[in-house]
């Protein structure tokens, strides 16, 4: 274990050090296939099962390439800032914000992970229900209110342990939780093709749309742009070891705005074969009684495996954030997913979660968005980003007011157009959904009123006219070397 | 063009072996990125092409196809 310690101390340090020319070891190719690999996982079989519950199949496909790839087009500015700063979201994240309102960022992170934990998790215990059924297990581990909490938080608490086991558990787990995952997809792919065939998908009527074909394109829609633009936390944690700029951009766009759309649409299409958008319910339906269960025991792995790299990834940000909390204390702040899964309910409305991840993602992404490309040039102060006693980012006691004003003026015409907990939908609504516009208001709200009401009025604005012929990323002047030099000899 | 502060310094004479050490390497790096500042290629209009073009077909064929059947 003490090396696991370790190895825990050596990534802490790497995720929040800014990486140096020598760390940056990915290229495009490196962005697809490691992403892809992160982000095929149950929630895009989930949202691609939604999608073919109210949509054809023909219009599932187009919906779902939109929802997630606009969004992460959108997003990638925000992915070429940590590419180039070299460092991970939430500190890049200082510099539009300010420090302490991107530890609410932080904090809104950490409570969505929450969500996508629950979603792993639950997705697990309904695959245990089922498998224990087969064996024919006692009936209150075979039901969904009773049997499926229980296998969650039972598997759970596994994956914490794992979490805190360090990174050579996870590797280990992961060799065999990510081609599940991937056996999962081309088994879906197979069953598609070979036993139904492509006619069969598109002649099938979904089983539970909305009233009108306006309505089911724009709620689906509006799940997947959630999808998409969830991956904004995301970003830097790859993008900042980019070899060149070019390879963030596009690694990044095929890996999560592309490929991941695979395992949406063929969740779409089995959801249109079968009838459900539950992966759970897809494996035997589908596979028949060997093969499904085989595709129960990949789907725990999996979903094992998700979970654990949730856990650990979360874990990991904290003690970055707080670096003296001991690692078991870092881990155990997923503990509150354990509430969530005591229920089906929170899982049985994935949608919502989506609408709501949707909303937040959107308004913070136009904000840093807009901070990056168009207010600062396309440059920061790297030192600054991690200097709380700079006033460069310290804007308003840590809060830039633009920001806060743009995100909350975005969050109130989201729920305008939209709103989650009703279901009710405004006029807007039905042109390209409430998530996609609301990064737009988000973003030019935030440019209007940092260049009108707020303008040079803090460190960050002056300093970017001050150094506007300067090179592109600033590192500081070290002040007192003899001190520095002492420290390093400690 | 700003120095690093007291708040980055007092943690680099940390009693915290491993908050010392991080700060320790934080100020190392800074010292390195202030001296070489750009550490990687950066994008040109190329770079935008692929996910451009392709967000450009998706979006005629939603509105084209999808909406228009509403």
């Amino acid at each position: 274990m003490a090396d696991a310690q370790q190895d825990i101390k050596s990534e802490v340090a790497f995720g929040f050090l800014p990486v140096l020319k020598k760390d940056r070891i990915f290229g495009w190719w490196d962005f697809v296939l490691i992403q892809a690999g992160f982000g095929i996982a149950a929630w895009c079989f989930l949202v691609g099962g939604l999608t073919g519950t109210v949509l054809e199949g023909k219009y599932a496909i187009w919906v779902i390439l939109l929802g997630n790839a606009l969004p992460v087009l959108l997003i990638l500015p925000f992915a070429l800032q940590t590419a180039r700063q070299g460092v991970d979201t939430f500190i890049a994240a200082n510099q539009a914000l300010g420090y302490r309102f991107s530890q609410i960022f932080f904090v809104i992170f950490a409570i969505l992970n929450l969500g996508w934990i629950t979603i792993a998790c639950f997705m697990l215990g309904r695959s245990a229900i089922k498998v224990s059924a087969e064996f024919g297990l006692p009936e209150f581990l075979t039901t969904d209110t009773t049997g499926a909490p229980i296998y969650s938080i039972v598997f759970f608490a596994l994956a914490m342990y794992i979490a805190w086991r360090g990174p050579v558990t996870i590797k280990r787990l992961a060799r065999v939780g990510v081609p599940a995952i991937l056996i999962i997809l081309v088994g879906l792919i197979v069953v598609v093709f070979a036993k139904y065939g492509i006619s069969k998908v598109m002649s099938s009527a979904p089983s539970a749309p909305y009233e009108t074909l306006a309505e089911s394109v724009t709620h689906s829609l509006e799940w997947n742009v959630g999808l998409g633009f969830s991956w904004l936390v995301y970003l830097g944690q790859w993008c900042r070891m980019a070899k060149d700029e070019s390879g963030a951009i596009n690694g990044t766009y095929l890996g999560y705005g592309l490929i991941l759309n695979v395992a949406g649409i063929f969740g779409a299409f089995t959801a249109l074969l079968v009838g459900s958008l539950d992966p759970t319910d897809w494996m035997i339906a589908a596979g028949g009684d060997w093969f499904g269960m085989f595709g129960l025991i990949l789907l725990i792995l999996a979903n094992l495996t998700s979970a654990v790299v949730l856990i650990y990834s979360q874990s990991l940000s904290v003690k970055t954030f707080l670096p003296k909390t001991k690692w078991i204390w870092a881990v155990l702040t997923c503990t509150p997913a354990a509430f969530l899964m005591l229920s089906p309910t929170f899982y049985d409305n994935y949608q919502k979660f989506l609408l709501y991840v949707s909303f937040i993602m959107a308004t913070f992404g136009g904000v840093l968005v807009v901070d990056w490309l168009f207010l600062r040039g396309q440059r920061g102060d790297i030192g600054a980003l991690y200097d709380r006693g700079n006033p460069q980012y310290r804007y308003w006691s840590g809060f830039n007011p633009a920001a806060v004003l743009a995100i909350a003026a975005a969050t109130a015409f989201y729920w305008w157009t939209y709103n989650p907990v009703t279901d009710v939908a405004g006029p807007l609504f039905a042109f390209l959904g409430a998530g996609i516009p609301a990064f737009f208001v988000a973003g030019a709200v935030y440019y209007v009123v940092a260049k009108t009401v707020f303008a040079g009025q803090y460190a960050a604005d002056r300093e970017w006219r001050r150094t506007a012929t300067a090179v592109p990323v600033q590192a500081p002047a070290l002040a007192g070397e003899a001190i520095l030099e002492s420290a390093s000899d400690e | 063009m700003g120095e690093l502060s007291e708040q980055v310094l007092k943690r680099c004479r940390s009693s915290d072996a491993f908050e010392r050490s991080l700060y320790e390497e934080l100020v190392e790096r800074l010292r390195v990125l202030r001296v070489e500042p750009v550490q990687i290629k950066p994008y040109t209009a190329r770079s935008w092409i692929v996910p451009v073009a392709t967000v450009a077909v998706i979006v005629i064929v939603y509105f084209a196809y999808v909406f228009t059947a509403f």
